[in-house]
Protein backbone atom coordinates (compact mmCIF):
# COMPACT_ATOMS: atom_id res chain seq x y z
CA UNK A 1 0.00 0.00 0.00
CA UNK A 2 1.25 3.57 -1.18
CA UNK A 3 0.49 6.01 1.60
CA UNK A 4 0.87 9.24 0.07
CA UNK A 5 2.41 11.94 3.02
CA UNK A 6 3.73 15.19 2.27
CA UNK A 7 4.84 16.68 5.68
CA UNK A 8 7.83 17.68 6.64
CA UNK A 9 10.21 16.05 8.78
CA UNK A 10 10.41 19.23 11.29
CA UNK A 11 6.76 18.75 11.82
CA UNK A 12 7.22 16.97 15.52
CA UNK A 13 10.13 19.31 16.29
CA UNK A 14 8.40 22.00 14.94
CA UNK A 15 5.33 21.81 16.96
CA UNK A 16 7.41 21.50 20.29
CA UNK A 17 8.79 24.89 19.12
CA UNK A 18 5.38 26.24 18.71
CA UNK A 19 4.86 25.60 22.59
CA UNK A 20 7.83 27.09 23.58
CA UNK A 21 7.08 30.42 21.62
CA UNK A 22 3.60 30.28 23.01
CA UNK A 23 5.08 30.19 26.60
CA UNK A 24 7.32 32.76 25.86
CA UNK A 25 4.50 34.94 24.30
CA UNK A 26 2.08 34.86 27.34
CA UNK A 27 5.21 35.67 29.72
CA UNK A 28 6.31 38.80 27.42
CA UNK A 29 9.55 36.92 27.41
CA UNK A 30 11.71 38.19 23.98
CA UNK A 31 13.69 34.20 22.84
CA UNK A 32 16.53 34.83 21.09
CA UNK A 33 18.50 31.82 19.89
CA UNK A 34 21.90 32.70 19.84
CA UNK A 35 23.95 30.31 16.81
CA UNK A 36 27.77 30.28 16.29
CA UNK A 37 30.84 28.01 16.15
CA UNK A 38 32.38 27.04 18.88
CA UNK A 39 35.18 29.42 20.30
CA UNK A 40 33.16 32.71 18.83
CA UNK A 41 32.75 34.35 21.90
CA UNK A 42 28.73 33.18 22.45
CA UNK A 43 29.30 33.03 25.99
CA UNK A 44 31.14 36.22 26.78
CA UNK A 45 28.48 37.83 24.89
CA UNK A 46 26.61 37.06 27.17
CA UNK A 47 28.19 37.51 30.11
CA UNK A 48 27.99 41.25 29.23
CA UNK A 49 24.94 41.42 27.98
CA UNK A 50 22.86 39.85 31.67
CA UNK A 51 24.93 42.62 33.47
CA UNK A 52 24.23 45.30 30.83
CA UNK A 53 20.00 44.02 30.84
CA UNK A 54 19.89 43.35 34.09
CA UNK A 55 20.62 39.68 35.26
CA UNK A 56 17.26 39.53 37.22
CA UNK A 57 15.21 40.59 33.58
CA UNK A 58 17.79 37.72 31.53
CA UNK A 59 17.84 34.22 31.94
CA UNK A 60 19.90 31.65 29.53
CA UNK A 61 19.71 27.81 28.80
CA UNK A 62 22.88 26.87 27.72
CA UNK A 63 23.95 23.80 25.37
CA UNK A 64 27.03 21.89 25.10
CA UNK A 65 28.10 18.47 24.74
CA UNK A 66 29.53 18.40 28.05
CA UNK A 67 30.42 20.40 31.05
CA UNK A 68 28.88 22.89 32.85
CA UNK A 69 31.30 25.36 32.47
CA UNK A 70 29.35 27.60 30.90
CA UNK A 71 26.27 27.52 33.22
CA UNK A 72 28.96 28.52 35.65
CA UNK A 73 30.31 31.61 34.15
CA UNK A 74 27.12 32.82 33.27
CA UNK A 75 25.66 32.03 36.66
CA UNK A 76 27.90 34.76 38.08
CA UNK A 77 25.71 37.57 37.26
CA UNK A 78 22.76 36.33 39.69
CA UNK A 79 20.61 35.26 36.46
CA UNK A 80 18.52 31.99 36.02
CA UNK A 81 20.47 29.56 33.66
CA UNK A 82 20.06 26.12 33.03
CA UNK A 83 22.88 24.24 31.55
CA UNK A 84 21.15 21.48 28.59
CA UNK A 85 23.82 18.56 28.11
CA UNK A 86 23.49 17.52 24.49
CA UNK A 87 25.99 14.53 25.08
CA UNK A 88 26.15 13.38 21.37
CA UNK A 89 23.84 16.02 19.71
CA UNK A 90 25.54 18.69 17.63
CA UNK A 91 22.63 20.98 18.01
CA UNK A 92 19.12 21.62 21.10
CA UNK A 93 16.02 20.23 19.56
CA UNK A 94 13.14 22.47 20.55
CA UNK A 95 12.10 18.82 23.34
CA UNK A 96 15.16 19.68 25.27
CA UNK A 97 14.10 23.67 25.30
CA UNK A 98 10.83 23.00 26.40
CA UNK A 99 12.73 20.49 29.24
CA UNK A 100 14.78 23.71 29.86
CA UNK A 101 11.93 26.06 30.25
CA UNK A 102 9.88 23.96 32.66
CA UNK A 103 13.11 24.53 35.08
CA UNK A 104 13.01 28.43 34.54
CA UNK A 105 10.86 30.91 36.61
CA UNK A 106 9.52 32.99 33.71
CA UNK A 107 7.92 35.61 36.21
CA UNK A 108 9.53 39.31 35.34
CA UNK A 109 11.82 38.25 32.89
CA UNK A 110 12.31 40.21 29.68
CA UNK A 111 15.12 38.31 27.88
CA UNK A 112 15.53 34.44 27.21
CA UNK A 113 18.83 33.72 25.67
CA UNK A 114 19.39 30.31 24.37
CA UNK A 115 22.92 29.38 23.71
CA UNK A 116 22.98 26.87 21.11
CA UNK A 117 25.77 24.22 20.82
CA UNK A 118 28.74 25.44 18.97
CA UNK A 119 28.37 24.54 15.65
CA UNK A 120 27.86 26.66 12.07
CA UNK A 121 25.58 23.77 10.42
CA UNK A 122 23.36 21.66 12.52
CA UNK A 123 21.85 24.12 14.59
CA UNK A 124 20.28 26.70 11.90
CA UNK A 125 17.82 23.78 10.89
CA UNK A 126 15.88 23.47 14.03
CA UNK A 127 13.32 25.53 15.50
CA UNK A 128 13.81 25.90 19.19
CA UNK A 129 10.54 28.71 19.60
CA UNK A 130 12.54 31.69 19.29
CA UNK A 131 11.36 34.91 18.54
CA UNK A 132 14.96 35.48 16.86
CA UNK A 133 18.10 33.93 15.55
CA UNK A 134 21.77 35.63 16.22
CA UNK A 135 24.34 34.49 14.14
CA UNK A 136 27.82 35.51 15.36
CA UNK A 137 31.19 35.25 13.39
CA UNK A 138 34.26 36.88 15.62
CA UNK A 139 37.39 38.36 14.05
CA UNK A 140 39.82 35.35 14.97
CA UNK A 141 37.75 33.03 12.52
CA UNK A 142 38.62 34.45 9.44
CA UNK A 143 36.18 36.69 6.97
CA UNK A 144 35.15 34.00 4.70
CA UNK A 145 32.87 32.07 7.07
CA UNK A 146 29.48 33.99 5.72
CA UNK A 147 30.66 32.28 2.05
CA UNK A 148 31.11 28.93 3.36
CA UNK A 149 28.79 28.30 6.60
CA UNK A 150 25.91 30.53 4.53
CA UNK A 151 22.89 28.55 5.60
CA UNK A 152 23.34 29.95 9.55
CA UNK A 153 23.77 33.56 8.38
CA UNK A 154 20.94 33.20 6.06
CA UNK A 155 18.07 32.77 8.28
CA UNK A 156 19.51 35.02 11.18
CA UNK A 157 17.49 37.95 12.21
CA UNK A 158 20.81 40.25 13.13
CA UNK A 159 24.73 39.07 12.87
CA UNK A 160 27.28 40.05 15.08
CA UNK A 161 30.61 40.52 14.00
CA UNK A 162 32.27 39.75 17.51
CA UNK A 163 35.69 40.74 18.73
CA UNK A 164 36.77 43.45 16.87
CA UNK A 165 38.84 44.81 19.08
CA UNK A 166 41.03 42.31 16.91
CA UNK A 167 40.80 43.31 13.96
CA UNK A 168 43.47 45.01 13.90
CA UNK A 169 45.72 42.08 14.74
CA UNK A 170 44.20 39.96 12.31
CA UNK A 171 44.14 39.82 8.69
CA UNK A 172 40.26 40.02 8.64
CA UNK A 173 38.56 41.79 5.47
CA UNK A 174 34.56 43.58 7.51
CA UNK A 175 33.94 44.20 3.66
CA UNK A 176 34.31 40.59 2.59
CA UNK A 177 31.89 39.33 5.51
CA UNK A 178 29.05 42.79 3.98
CA UNK A 179 29.59 41.29 0.21
CA UNK A 180 29.10 37.77 0.71
CA UNK A 181 25.78 38.70 3.12
CA UNK A 182 24.79 41.01 0.81
CA UNK A 183 23.98 37.68 -1.59
CA UNK A 184 21.79 35.77 1.39
CA UNK A 185 20.86 37.86 3.67
CA UNK A 186 19.26 41.33 3.26
CA UNK A 187 17.60 41.99 5.93
CA UNK A 188 19.55 41.11 9.26
CA UNK A 189 21.61 43.78 10.39
CA UNK A 190 25.38 43.60 10.87
CA UNK A 191 26.73 45.14 14.39
CA UNK A 192 30.30 44.89 14.77
CA UNK A 193 31.03 44.17 18.84
CA UNK A 194 33.48 43.58 21.15
CA UNK A 195 31.95 42.10 24.58
CA UNK A 196 35.58 42.60 26.25
CA UNK A 197 36.25 46.18 25.15
CA UNK A 198 32.19 47.33 25.47
CA UNK A 199 32.86 48.71 21.36
CA UNK A 200 29.85 48.88 19.65
CA UNK A 201 28.11 46.88 22.30
CA UNK A 202 25.72 49.65 22.72
CA UNK A 203 24.08 48.63 19.03
CA UNK A 204 23.73 45.32 20.37
CA UNK A 205 21.82 46.54 23.69
CA UNK A 206 19.48 48.43 21.29
CA UNK A 207 18.60 45.86 19.11
CA UNK A 208 17.40 43.53 21.94
CA UNK A 209 15.34 46.16 23.57
CA UNK A 210 13.93 47.28 20.24
CA UNK A 211 13.03 43.42 19.19
CA UNK A 212 11.66 42.84 23.16
CA UNK A 213 8.15 40.96 22.17
CA UNK A 214 5.28 43.60 24.16
CA UNK A 215 2.36 41.02 24.89
CA UNK A 216 -0.80 42.83 23.52
CA UNK A 217 -3.34 43.92 25.48
CA UNK B 1 25.67 15.53 12.01
CA UNK B 2 22.23 16.37 12.23
CA UNK B 3 21.52 13.57 9.61
CA UNK B 4 21.05 11.10 13.44
CA UNK B 5 18.32 13.30 14.53
CA UNK B 6 16.34 13.72 11.35
CA UNK B 7 16.32 10.11 10.60
CA UNK B 8 14.45 9.68 13.88
CA UNK B 9 12.20 12.10 13.21
CA UNK B 10 11.82 10.68 9.57
CA UNK B 11 11.51 6.91 11.33
CA UNK B 12 9.14 7.91 13.97
CA UNK B 13 7.09 10.16 11.61
CA UNK B 14 6.94 6.71 8.99
CA UNK B 15 5.85 4.02 12.08
CA UNK B 16 3.25 6.30 13.55
CA UNK B 17 1.62 6.49 9.55
CA UNK B 18 2.17 2.74 9.24
CA UNK B 19 0.29 2.31 12.39
CA UNK B 20 -2.53 4.41 11.30
CA UNK B 21 -2.80 2.19 8.39
CA UNK B 22 -2.58 -0.75 10.17
CA UNK B 23 0.58 -2.00 8.51
CA UNK B 24 3.02 -4.28 9.73
CA UNK B 25 6.28 -3.35 7.65
CA UNK B 26 7.20 -0.44 6.05
CA UNK B 27 9.57 -1.22 2.83
CA UNK B 28 10.00 1.84 1.26
CA UNK B 29 9.98 5.99 2.53
CA UNK B 30 10.77 8.42 -0.28
CA UNK B 31 11.47 12.27 1.01
CA UNK B 32 12.69 15.03 -0.55
CA UNK B 33 16.37 16.78 0.71
CA UNK B 34 16.01 20.21 0.68
CA UNK B 35 19.73 21.36 -0.09
CA UNK B 36 19.51 24.03 2.37
CA UNK B 37 19.31 21.72 4.76
CA UNK B 38 22.70 20.50 4.36
CA UNK B 39 21.84 17.03 4.52
CA UNK B 40 24.34 14.01 3.33
CA UNK B 41 22.18 11.32 1.77
CA UNK B 42 24.56 8.53 2.92
CA UNK B 43 24.69 9.61 6.40
CA UNK B 44 21.15 10.09 6.64
CA UNK B 45 20.80 6.86 5.29
CA UNK B 46 23.37 5.03 7.46
CA UNK B 47 21.41 6.66 10.46
CA UNK B 48 18.13 5.55 9.20
CA UNK B 49 19.53 1.89 9.22
CA UNK B 50 20.94 2.11 12.87
CA UNK B 51 17.74 3.82 14.20
CA UNK B 52 15.43 1.42 12.62
CA UNK B 53 16.85 -1.95 14.05
CA UNK B 54 13.70 -3.73 15.20
CA UNK B 55 11.23 -1.55 14.13
CA UNK B 56 8.71 -1.79 11.31
CA UNK B 57 10.88 0.13 8.92
CA UNK B 58 13.88 -2.31 9.52
CA UNK B 59 14.84 -2.69 6.13
CA UNK B 60 12.51 -0.13 4.30
CA UNK B 61 14.35 1.32 0.94
CA UNK B 62 14.84 5.33 1.19
CA UNK B 63 14.30 6.97 -2.07
CA UNK B 64 15.69 10.40 -1.35
CA UNK B 65 15.52 13.27 -3.79
CA UNK B 66 17.65 16.63 -3.44
CA UNK B 67 15.55 19.45 -4.30
CA UNK B 68 17.27 22.34 -5.19
CA UNK B 69 17.08 26.04 -4.32
CA UNK B 70 14.46 28.59 -6.16
CA UNK B 71 13.58 31.43 -4.71
CA UNK B 72 11.73 34.74 -5.78
CA UNK B 73 13.08 38.37 -5.87
CA UNK B 74 11.14 40.76 -3.55
CA UNK B 75 11.97 43.37 -6.02
CA UNK B 76 10.80 42.39 -9.77
CA UNK B 77 8.79 39.42 -8.50
CA UNK B 78 11.16 36.75 -10.50
CA UNK B 79 11.27 33.13 -9.90
CA UNK B 80 14.23 31.69 -10.22
CA UNK B 81 16.64 28.70 -9.50
CA UNK B 82 19.07 29.47 -6.74
CA UNK B 83 23.12 28.50 -6.28
CA UNK B 84 24.43 27.86 -3.12
CA UNK B 85 25.66 30.60 -1.07
CA UNK B 86 24.14 32.87 -3.90
CA UNK B 87 20.42 33.60 -3.77
CA UNK B 88 21.20 36.96 -5.97
CA UNK B 89 18.30 37.40 -8.33
CA UNK B 90 19.65 37.52 -12.25
CA UNK B 91 17.84 40.20 -13.25
CA UNK B 92 17.44 42.58 -10.51
CA UNK B 93 21.14 41.37 -8.48
CA UNK B 94 19.80 41.91 -5.51
CA UNK B 95 19.85 39.16 -2.14
CA UNK B 96 16.42 40.55 -1.34
CA UNK B 97 14.39 37.22 -2.17
CA UNK B 98 11.94 34.60 -0.63
CA UNK B 99 12.53 31.16 -0.19
CA UNK B 100 10.40 29.27 -2.45
CA UNK B 101 11.86 25.25 -1.89
CA UNK B 102 14.87 23.96 -0.98
CA UNK B 103 14.89 24.69 2.38
CA UNK B 104 12.74 21.97 3.45
CA UNK B 105 12.65 17.64 4.34
CA UNK B 106 9.67 16.82 3.45
CA UNK B 107 8.12 12.85 3.84
CA UNK B 108 6.18 12.55 0.47
CA UNK B 109 5.36 8.67 0.47
CA UNK B 110 5.70 5.01 2.68
CA UNK B 111 5.02 2.02 0.92
CA UNK B 112 3.81 -0.81 3.51
CA UNK B 113 2.31 -4.15 4.12
CA UNK B 114 -1.34 -3.74 5.69
CA UNK B 115 -2.42 -7.20 7.36
CA UNK B 116 -4.95 -8.03 4.49
CA UNK B 117 -1.81 -7.65 1.87
CA UNK B 118 0.20 -10.46 4.67
CA UNK B 119 -3.10 -12.41 4.32
CA UNK B 120 -3.44 -12.58 0.81
CA UNK B 121 0.35 -13.56 -0.25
Amino acid sequence: MKIKVVESVFQANDAVAGENRALADKAGVLMVNLMSAPGSGKTTLLERTLVELGPKNCAVLVGDLQTVRDAERLGVSGSQVVQINTGRGCHLSAAQVAQGLSELDLTGLSYLFIENVGNMVCPASFDLGEHKRVALLSVPEGDDKVAKYWTLFQGADVILLSKIDLLGALDFDPERVRDDLSKINTHAPLLEISAKSGQGFHNWLDWLRKEHYTPTE
Amino acid sequence: MHELSIAQALLDQAIRIASENNALKISEIEVELGVMRLVVPEALEEGFKVLSHNTPAWNAKLILTEVPITAQCRQCKQPFTADMGNLLCPQCQTGDVAILSGNDIILKTVICETTDEKETL
